[in-house]
Order: structure tokens, then C-alpha cells, then sequence
């Protein structure tokens, strides 16, 4: 078990596997085997539980494929590798699982945006970005700003000069 | 999210964009919002994608990826679909001499005769020609090909 502490100071107390789901701790634990205590100072408790339940149920689904592989090979059942099947079906409840998982508001999106980030955990880095892509898309220049509060610093006349650069792709 | 690190908001684009759920809207959209995302949009590594995804064989340019490279692509899209749409309700392109002497010009235009079949595809896909126009044509054999369908009533189409 490895203990990670969130940068308010909660600690969890998780599976090896279940750490090494991020990069940064996985080099971490390969440099120095004897660390048992990772200080997070970038993530809160309230993010580091929700990035916990990913890392969990990736591993969870990972490990169910390989000990149905390994159930298979042992008992003749055709080839070594997963069956095609369990994989579609395990692979498909897991994007399921992710859409439920990535249905947060835009401020824990946000934070699980930075987490995944430092943490460097690709596929929640990916599922995060995502969700933050398909928020922008379709939306105006306005309801943009509006719904990322991003202010706008043009000029009146920048901005007008930048909008006469841009009509093309909206005709 | 005004505080998101720039090379993670390059990543929502990048991926976004990768992923399908982003396209060149989206990122003028974006351009206009403030001089961070005006500077972030005009990345040729994004353009680069887009170009990639959505006009990749049309004519060649000898230059690198660009906001503006994809909006030349896109025009000569449109040009194609505008001039197919324009052919569709000329009396003369049921005869395929004149059909193909009209393609041929369009085609002196490309290096690559793929762009037509692309153009029609687009054009099929707007519902901007009659599908029996596109179904089975190939256009690389443009100036042999046999009599083609115009649509039954054009005025369906939009243009």
C-alpha cells in the first residue's frame, strides 16, 4: 500500500497499482522503491478522492481482464488472449462509467483538469479535456467568455478587426 | 478556467479537435474571445490537425500548415460544391461532352483528381445534389463517362 497525502492533509491509503496510474508517481516509486508516502501538494482531498475513483476502477477493469485471461488459459478455453467479447463488453461499460464519472460541474472539471495534469494520468487528461471540448463546442464567442469568465481584453477596435479576420468560417 | 494553464487548454483543443468534437467554428469562435485564445487558435500544429481531418486532399500547397491554408482549402471546397451545384441544373451536363469539358476545367485546377470526387462527396453529403448524381461516379474517369442524371427537381437543392 502507498499513502497519498492531499495538499490539505488528508491521507488515502491505496493499492501500489492504484498509484502507478499516475506517471508522476509511478517514475516516483521506480527511483526510490522504499517510498511509501507521497506528499501531493497540487491536489485537495475533494479532487484526489475523484481522481482516486478513476484510477480504482481503471485498474479494477484491467485486472478483471487479465485474471479472465489467465482463468481461460488455465482451463483450455482457446487462445491466451482476452476474449473479444468480455473485451467489448468490459470496454464498453467502462465508457459508460466514464461519462457518468466526467458529469461534474465545470469547477471540478476544472480542478480534475489541473490534477490529471500534474498528476500526469493520460486517460483522465484525456477524458477531462474532452468533456472541456465538447463544452466549447458549438457555443458563440460570447457564450464562451461567459461560461469559462473569461474577460475580454481587446480593444473595441481590435476586436472588430480580429471579428472582419474571422467571417469565413461561420458563412 | 481563465486560470488553466496554457499548454492544458492547448491539450482540450488539440484533443477536442482530434476527437471530432472541435472544428475550424469552434476555434475562430475562440479566437475572438480574448489575445490569449487569439494566439492560442493560430497554432499551425491545430490547423495542421484540421487540415488533416477535414481537407486533406485537396490541391498542395508548398507551405506549412496555417489558420489561413485551411481557409483557402475550405473556399476551394466550396467553389467545387457552388460550381457542381451551378452544373446540376445546366441543361447541357446531361450531355456528357460538355459535362466533362466543364470538369476538365475545374480539374486543370487540381493535381489531384480526387478532389472532385471529394467535392461531390461533400456536395452529397450538404444534400446539395440528387444522390443518383453521385452513386457509382467516378470522377477520375470524368471524360469517358457515360450520360449523368441531373437531379429531378433542383429546386430542392439548395445552392
Amino acid at each position: 500500500m502507498i499513502t497519498l497525502t492531499s495538499s490539505d492533509g488528508v491521507q488515502f491509503d491505496v493499492r501500489e497499482a492504484v498509484a502507478k496510474e499516475s506517471q508522476i508517481i509511478r517514475d516516483m516509486i521506480q527511483d526510490d522503491c522504499v517510498i511509501t508516502n507521497i506528499p501531493l501538494a497540487n491536489v485537495n482531498h475533494k479532487i484526489l478522492s475523484i481522481v482516486l475513483e478513476y484510477c480504482q476502477m481503471h485498474v479494477d477493469k484491467t485486472e478483471m481482464e487479465v485474471n479472465a485471461s489467465k482463468h481461460q488459459t488455465t482451463t483450455g478455453e482457446g487462445s491466451s488472449s482476452v476474449p473479444v467479447a468480455l473485451k467489448v463488453s468490459s470496454n464498453k461499460n467502462l465508457n459508460d462509467w466514464d461519462k457518468e464519472f466526467i458529469n461534474v460541474d465545470l469547477d471540478t472539471l476544472y480542478d480534475l483538469i489541473l490534477a490529471a495534469n500534474y498528476l500526469n494520468i493520460s486517460g483522465l487528461l484525456n477524458l477531462t479535456t474532452q468533456a472541456a471540448a465538447d463544452i466549447i463546442k458549438g457555443k458563440t464567442t460570447e457564450e464562451i467568455r461567459a461560461t469559462f469568465n473569461i474577460k475580454n481584453d481587446f480593444t473595441p477596435e481590435e476586436e472588430a478587426a480580429i471579428r472582419k479576420e474571422n467571417p469565413w468560417a461561420f458563412e | 478556467m481563465e486560470s488553466v494553464p496554457g499548454d492544458v487548454w492547448h491539450k482540450i483543443l488539440q484533443i477536442g479537435i482530434q476527437e471530432k468534437r472541435l472544428d475550424h467554428i469552434d476555434l475562430c469562435s475562440l479566437a475572438i474571445v480574448n489575445n490569449y485564445f487569439n494566439q492560442l487558435t493560430q497554432d499551425p500544429a491545430l490547423w495542421a490537425i484540421l487540415i488533416s481531418r477535414d481537407v486533406p486532399d485537396t490541391f498542395h500547397f508548398v507551405e506549412a500548415p496555417s489558420k489561413d491554408l485551411y481557409r483557402r482549402k475550405l473556399d476551394w471546397i466550396r467553389f467545387c460544391i457552388l460550381e457542381i451545384s451551378k452544373l446540376m441544373r445546366d441543361p447541357r451536363a446531361s450531355d456528357s461532352g460538355a459535362f466533362a469539358l466543364i470538369l476538365g476545367d475545374r480539374r486543370a485546377w487540381c493535381r489531384r483528381s480526387e478532389l472532385m470526387n471529394r467535392a461531390v462527396s461533400a456536395a452529397a453529403h450538404k444534400n446539395l445534389v440528387h444522390p443518383n448524381f453521385t452513386s457509382g461516379r467516378n470522377f477520375n474517369s470524368a471524360p469517358s463517362a457515360p450520360r449523368y442524371s441531373l437531379a429531378p427537381d433542383p429546386v430542392h437543392y439548395r445552392a
